[in-house]
């Protein structure tokens, strides 16, 4: 799961960018990239399209390298299910 | 033509911080905030929560009802507001002065709500039709046509859509055209109604608003604030003014342009420092000569700092002597009707003698190291004043005020 989330981010990126993907690295950093504001709230909607989450504005903000945007994915992911689960035992 | 001195006689404002001019400035002045948690849009499925929404606002009160649904919120706010500002100025339009009177508005989206309203009845209920309505309402140029019909002026009249710059815009045209002789009157400034569902969404995909409050130069500033309202101004040849004994806000002295040919949305310091320079050079006025600046000041992290580096650039050692005021923190950013609220601001920040402050600051952010005023209006003699306003997209107009009370001092002004 953890590198689908990994792919899935970079090919976002890819995508967004126009960049190729082994230009883009797990380390890579926003600014490498060359990833603007403009960039970032792209790749951010299309995130959360793809993972059906929402990203909160204070996360995003401190969000700066391809790493971090896929642990903040991860968690936000894993806090979803906890949620639903929450949610069926709660019912 | 030679060049005529240019002055406020009018002015109306209808905002978060009340339905007319006096309960605009007692809030000013008071550093109260207009901003709230928004009551005419449901909320539940937005990240933020809190606007600068126009309260207590009884459409009845204004419009009968035959005339009420052909205008869309924002040209109500133009016309309100403009009503205001011709009864302020107290002056008789005659047949012959209303074909040489000018209307020049500012709207970023104009009927957004009206659109926005009509278009999603059509999609979700599949409608096979729209209000017929819809295209008058929602141009953004109805304001400007309200205020031309009811006052029956059969002179220039137009909108200027650029985005948060657009009410600078219109005043300065409006002003260049009454110094240059093309206009003997000008109705003039901006409104705006943007709270409806939709575009709200799009504010919130921007990433730009607030959760809280907007806090301009404070160091835990989180965003902009949503505002809507009108503000217009009467604007008249000075010699016009005094023989007919008017009562006189402020003079328009300077106008200045850029563009920042950059970025769709990141701000430059370049740009805005060229617009600033251009309206001191346009009112040949030096920099040191200005003692306010009412911001942009929308309390974006990178508006904020971008601004106060083009301010410094401008003005130099200067910069530590002025004073700079963001009133978005109280009557929130209006967008297209930003420029016009922020004049009315500066003129009667210069009208009274006191300067509105930065409502919202707990602590300064060294990276806008200016005087921003916080919280507590305060005294002030200056003589020339600033409003600056940076859209979107790159587009920067400032204008350049100046106290009309026979007590100029500054001696570097060659104006």
């Amino acid at each position: 799961m953890p590198d689908q989330i990994a792919e899935k981010v970079i090919s976002i990126i890819t995508s967004v960018k126009r960049i190729p993907p082994d230009a883009i690295s797990i380390e890579s950093t926003f600014e490498q990239l060359g990833i603007d504001s403009l960039d970032g709230i792209n790749v951010l909607y299309e995130l959360e399209g793809a993972f059906n989450i929402s990203i909160p504005d204070e996360q995003a903000k401190s969000i700066h390298t391809v790493r971090q945007m896929v642990d903040g994915i991860r968690k936000l992911i894993a806090d979803g299910l906890a949620d639903a689960a929450s949610s069926r035992n709660s019912a | 033509m030679s060049m005529r001195r240019v002055v406020i006689t009018g002015i109306g404002v209808i905002s978060a911080l009340g339905l007319n001019t006096a309960e605009f400035w007692a809030a000013l002045r008071e550093g109260l905030s207009g901003i709230a948690p928004i009551e005419s849009v449901d909320v539940s499925k937005l990240r933020f929560h809190n606007g600068a929404e126009v309260r207590c606002y009884d459409v009845r009160a204004h419009f009968d009802d035959g005339k009420a649904h052909f205008l869309d919120r924002f040209s109500q706010f133009a016309l309100i507001a403009a009503r205001e500002a011709v009864s302020d100025a107290r002056v008789s339009l005659s047949a012959a002065l209303r074909d040489k009177t000018a209307v020049v508005t500012g709207s970023c989206v104009g009927g957004q709500s009206t659109e926005d309203t009509g278009f999603s009845d059509l999609y979700r209920f599949n409608r096979d039709r729209v209000h017929p309505l819809t295209i008058p309402r929602t141009m953004a140029n109805a304001g400007a046509s309200y205020i031309s019909m009811e006052f029956g002026i059969t002179g220039p009249a137009y909108t200027v859509s650029t985005a948060c710059s657009s009410s600078n815009h219109a005043i300065g045209q409006a002003f260049w055209m009454v110094r240059g002789g093309h206009a003997e009157l000008a109705i003039t400034g901006g409104s705006e109604a943007p709270f409806s569902f939709g575009f709200l969404k799009a504010w919130e995909a921007m990433r730009v608003v607030a959760p809280d409050t907007c806090r301009p130069f404070s160091r835990e500033r989180k965003g902009m604030i949503l505002g809507e309202g009108g503000a217009m101004l009467v604007l008249e040849p000075l010699e016009a003014a005094s023989a007919r004994g008017a009562s006189i806000y402020a003079e328009i002295v300077g106008f200045g342009m850029s563009s920042d040919a950059n970025h769709i949305i990141q701000p430059s310091a370049e740009g805005p420092a060229r617009a600033i320079r251009s309206a001191l050079r346009d009112a040949e006025v030096q920099a040191d000569c200005v003692g306010y600046i009412n911001a942009h000041g929308t309390g974006t992290p990178s508006n904020d700092c971008t601004e106060t580096t083009a301010i410094r650039a401008v003005f130099g050692a200067h910069a530590n002597q002025l004073a700079v005021s963001s009133t978005k923190s109280m009557h929130g950013h209006g967008l297209g009707a930003a420029g016009a609220l922020e004049a009315a601001a500066t003129a009667l920040a210069l009208r009274n003698g006191i300067l509105p402050p930065t409502a919202n600051f707990t602590e300064p952010d060294p990276e806008c190291d200016l005087d921003i005023i916080p919280n507590q209006a305060r005294s002030s003699k200056a003589e020339y004043a600033l409003s600056n306003s940076f859209a979107f997209g790159g587009l920067n107009a400032v204008l350049l005020f100046r106290r009309f009370d026979g007590q100029h001092c500054c001696t570097k002004s060659k104006g």
